[in-house]
């Protein structure tokens, strides 16, 4: 039961990872008695000799459950058409979002959100057949009015990223802000004001910067502030 | 055409490989043209790689998964792939017209059923995988070029695949079988065979051949395919892997 890379090597799509029997998680098929690798990727392998690839470039699915940050494409008759960084456009009904009854006949919903408005918004119903079904009926969500929108790869959010994400609580302290992370890979910045500007050259390091020692040097930028 | 070239040959017959096994560009029966592959060339696009391959020079795009316009091209089950494949006014010595002629739009098909079996489809249903193959320099053997190409930036782009598809051409010119023809030897060659695979799994996915080879050269021009794939996989995931290099060292603490 060969297994032919290092944990935390990169593999690349068609590498035969492993021979044998394990058990295939996410970013590996079987194929014969082989493990292939499906992205560009981390090798991972669990205790419980699971594989994984972790891929570099992630292509946002949604999940019941995300938080995800869109901006409005289109406004319909009872509904919103919301760009959520995905292959899958949002659709944010108007029962999603207020919490009175209104009359759409008399009611222009630009009114309400309008092309181009961002909004934290969460995925209520997603099943691959269907649009994903957003809400923003609940507390910390709804529209943006004021703040900054930051666009990275949603990538290794939860990998790499997943002990700098302990970084940003300490951000938010130190420079007084509010930071929301979408899954869907964007980030809004609340408050922050004359410090706005540190604040972005952070988190650019933060999701953008993976070269060597960067995790470090990322640590002793936040000491100092 | 081909009893035109044949009575070009009749009359003085065109030197393509000398007695001592030389081909008109300077490699043995074996080899292939030096090989330079690029990844993530285009900021705009979710994928890119560049290929020069000889004198061959070839960008590609990719983009998606993404929504499918117009919608009744879209599929309840998988995604659809859909491809381009385009040579530049200025690609070959004479000047081609811009519009799609009609090998370009073969070849787009051709290009795109040789990939279509190494990606997995089933995970993005409804969507749309679109790539564009720009041909800046033409010198023989573009479609399997532009298809190892188009498999690196696929793997650029975040689509899970089974295995990296690779292209290489083989053929015959004055009787002897020789590896990645140029366009010389593709002309006036007498067969010329495109062969691209998933070399890890050792599925063909592309087999074409235009000229007359008997049985037992189609197998060993197949074996010569083969060994040619396996050096240009080697440089498609040396060229991936060197963009993800300092990536990898981070995430090992």
């Amino acid at each position: 039961m060969p297994i032919f890379f290092r944990k935390g090597s990169i593999v690349a799509p068609g590498d035969v990872v492993a021979e044998g029997t394990y058990k295939a998680g996410s970013g590996i098929v079987k194929i014969g008695n082989k493990y292939i690798s499906l992205y560009m990727g981390i090798f991972d392998i669990d205790i419980d000799n699971t594989l994984y690839v972790i891929p570099f470039k992630n292509i946002y699915i949604p999940n019941v459950g995300d938080i995800v940050i869109g901006k409005i494409r289109d406004v319909g008759v009872t509904s919103w058409l919301v760009d959520i960084n995905s292959p899958y456009p949002g659709v944010l009904l108007v029962s999603e979002t207020l919490s009175r009854p209104i009359d759409v006949s008399r009611i222009d919903l630009r009114t309400i959100l309008d092309i181009g408005d961002v909004i934290v918004a969460k995925v209520i119903e997603f099943d691959l057949l269907r649009d994903p079904m957003l809400t923003i009926k609940e507390s910390r969500l709804g529209k943006v009015n004021q703040g900054l929108l930051l666009e990275f790869q949603p990538s290794l959010y939860y990998s790499i990223i997943e002990n700098r994400l302990k970084m940003i609580e300490k951000i938010k302290d130190k420079l007084e802000c509010d930071i929301i992370i979408g899954k869907n890979g964007r980030v809004v910045i609340l408050g922050a004001q004359e410090k706005l500007d540190q604040v972005v050259r952070i988190l650019n390091m933060i999701f953008q910067d993976f070269s060597v020692g960067s995790t470090d040097r990322i640590k002793r930028y936040i000491e100092k502030l | 055409m081909m009893r035109n070239l044949k009575r070009i040959r009749d009359k003085e017959e065109v030197q393509l490989i000398s007695p001592e096994g030389v081909r008109v560009d300077g490699r043995k029966y074996d080899e292939i043209r030096p090989t330079k592959i690029q990844v993530g060339i285009l900021k705009n696009a979710d994928g890119s790689a560049l290929i020069e391959q000889g004198k061959n020079k070839i960008i590609v795009a990719v983009y998606g998964p993404r929504e499918v316009h117009p919608r009744h091209l879209s599929l309840p089950d998988r995604a659809i792939v859909r491809c381009r494949y385009h040579m530049a006014p200025f690609s070959v010595p004479e000047r081609k017209s811009p519009a799609p002629s009609r090998r370009e739009i073969e070849l787009s098909k051709v290009i795109r059923e040789a990939l279509e079996p190494a990606i997995i489809l089933e995970y993005f249903p409804r969507t749309t995988i679109d790539i564009f193959i720009e041909v800046l320099q033409a010198d023989g053997g573009t479609r399997t070029a532009s298809i190892t190409a188009a498999s690196v930036a696929l793997a650029d782009a975040g689509i899970p695949m089974r295995d990296l598809v690779t292209g290489v051409a083989v053929g015959k010119v004055n009787n002897t079988l020789v590896l990645d023809l140029n366009h010389l030897e593709d002309q006036y060659g007498e067969a010329d065979m495109p062969v691209a695979m998933m070399p890890s799994l050792g599925q063909i996915t592309l087999l074409q051949a235009d000229g007359i080879l008997t049985f037992d050269e189609f197998k060993k021009a197949l074996e010569l395919a083969m060994k040619g794939i396996k050096e240009l996989y080697e440089i498609q995931k040396k060229a991936l892997k060197d963009k993800y290099k300092p990536l990898a060292q981070e995430f090992r603490k």
